[in-house]
């Protein structure tokens, strides 16, 4: 925001919500939507039909799925049709996004009770058909044409860094290790099973260097969040959880449009936008729910967001210091790669997580949460939002 | 198969346009050239992967190997390494074969 931005209302999340993540067989796109959001509005003790407006992210809900406007079929289940809803789109960052655009309807004075709710089904489609659809958010005379991939893409920026700062096979795969170990206390993750770093480097080759469990599994599910201004939140609940900051940045399009591919603009920019709007910094953030798509991902978000020097990401990672009881936790949830990552779901799921630890009532609590940052990544940096969240 | 260029090459200072454009992203002259040009084109590899789980269409070609390339007049392109080749290493000299209307570049080593 600069210096001519409207004077903005504070911003509570009052309820949250999420399906379980994994292979969902008896739920379709639009009934994993209704319950998030049914689940987010019974939490938030709102009555439906004051439900003012509705952001939807989703990715490719219309290639795989075989539906569109979903926002108005959900509105439309909910009861709530009238009320003007919007289906946002920013490759995997959809869900952040649709979390931003309800946050800034809400702080703008639009709106004072808003939806947002983030959907994906994945795991009805053969893997070449869910490769070749999240593959056209990269450009494709630039770079896709090639037959690259999203993990081509980013087995390129695992080779990059490594390469730049020395950052070792094992570091990265110890981002595996520990979001599986984390995702074992999540009811609602796909995987809760723990890896070690040889099942890692040794997993199944999908573009080398990166191997299966450098990958999130393809996974249907959803989840929602329920917006108001913060000084009426406790009048609907006692522990209202402020969004205290917002950024929401594009980057380039393609991975030859950038001379350092071990960093994503995007993310960097966002991210100085929330802590700005929030006034605090990378030391004040507790804990972290991070774009983890791939291993490497994390490695990069870490450092872009400022909790680590660039280069540092690897040790820190293998020195335990993203862990639970680390300096930082970052994916107390099991991340993308443990709990899942129904594209356009994945940055509500990170705002469920947040909120939870910082109600105090996450399956994998960190003591002393006051602070939570949800980081989101569309594309090969393409897109990214950055939501901060404090204790009201 | 084709040996065309795709690409051109900016009159006023050299860039290389990889895409249809109205001004040069270098110079932000308008383009004038139309040089079928590069055939001798080369450059080093910042990156590459080999691909093994490939989107549908191009499901028939894998493994194959994607690389990046940053080209001696330090233009990055994304390009195919020309099949049967082995792994290249990071900072190896690879040329532009040819262009493939079906992938774009193909670089040899």
């Amino acid at each position: 925001m600069n210096k001519s931005s409207p004077k903005l209302r504070k911003v509570a999340v009052i309820g949250v919500g999420s399906t379980p993540f994994g292979k969902l067989t008896n739920d379709t796109i639009v009934s994993m939507s209704v319950s998030a959001s049914e689940e987010a509005i019974s939490d938030s003790n709102l009555a439906r039909e004051e439900i003012e407006a509705v952001y939807l992210g989703n990715y490719v809900g219309e290639r795989l799925a075989s539906e569109g406007v979903l926002a108005p079929k959900l509105a439309n289940r909910l009861g709530i049709t009238g009320v003007p809803t919007t289906k946002v789109e920013g490759a995997c960052a959809s869900g952040g996004l649709a979390l931003r655009q309800a946050f800034l309807s809400v702080a703008l004075g639009l709106h004072n009770f808003v939806l947002a709710v983030g959907v994906e089904k994945m795991t009805t489609s053969p893997t070449d058909a869910v490769t070749s659809a999240l593959a056209t958010a990269g450009d494709t005379t630039l770079e896709m044409r090639t037959g690259l991939t999203f993990p081509g893409s980013f087995a390129m920026i695992m080779q990059a860094h490594m390469a730049k700062y020395g950052t070792t096979r094992e570091q990265v795969a110890m981002v595996s290790v520990k979001n599986h170990a984390n995702g074992i206390n999540n009811a609602k993750a796909m995987f809760r099973k723990a890896t070690n770093i040889e099942e890692v480097i040794t997993s199944r080759s999908i573009a080398e260097p990166i191997r299966l469990f450098d990958c999130p599994p393809i996974t249907d599910g959803a989840a929602a969040a329920i917006l108001c201004p913060l000084d009426i939140a406790h009048q609907f609940v006692k522990n209202p959880i402020e969004l205290i900051g917002s950024g929401h940045a594009s980057g380039p399009v393609s991975l030859t449009q950038s001379d350092d591919i071990t960093s994503f603009s995007a993310s960097i920019r966002a991210a100085n936008d929330a802590y700005k709007m929030a006034d605090l910094t990378p030391k004040d953030i507790d804990i972290a729910e991070v774009h983890d798509c791939f291993t490497i991902a994390e490695i990069v978000a870490i450092e872009d967001l400022g909790f680590f020097p660039k280069g540092d990401g690897g040790p820190a990672t293998e020195q335990g210091s993203t862990g639970l009881t680390g300096e930082i936790a970052v994916n107390p949830s099991g991340g993308l790669l443990a709990k899942g990552h129904p594209v356009g779901a994945t940055g509500l799921a990170q705002a469920y997580e947040i909120v939870q630890q910082l109600r105090e009532t996450s399956s994998n609590q960190v003591d002393d949460a006051t602070v939570g940052l949800a980081h989101n990544l569309g594309g090969s940096g393409a897109v990214a939002t950055v939501n901060i969240f404090k204790k009201a | 198969m084709t040996t065309k260029s795709e690409w051109r090459q900016c009159e006023a200072c050299t860039a290389i346009i990889l895409r249809e454009q109205v001004v040069c992203p270098n110079c932000n002259e308008e383009i004038n050239a139309t040089a079928d040009i590069l055939r001798e084109l080369t450059g080093t590899i910042t990156a590459f992967t080999t691909i093994h789980i490939a989107p549908e269409k191009y499901r028939e070609d894998a493994p194959y190997t994607v690389v990046l390339v940053r080209l001696d007049n330090d233009t990055n392109v994304m390009g195919r390494l020309l099949q049967g080749q082995p792994p290249p290493v990071q900072g190896s000299t690879v040329h532009l074969d040819h262009f493939s209307p079906q992938n774009g570049p193909v670089f040899s080593a």
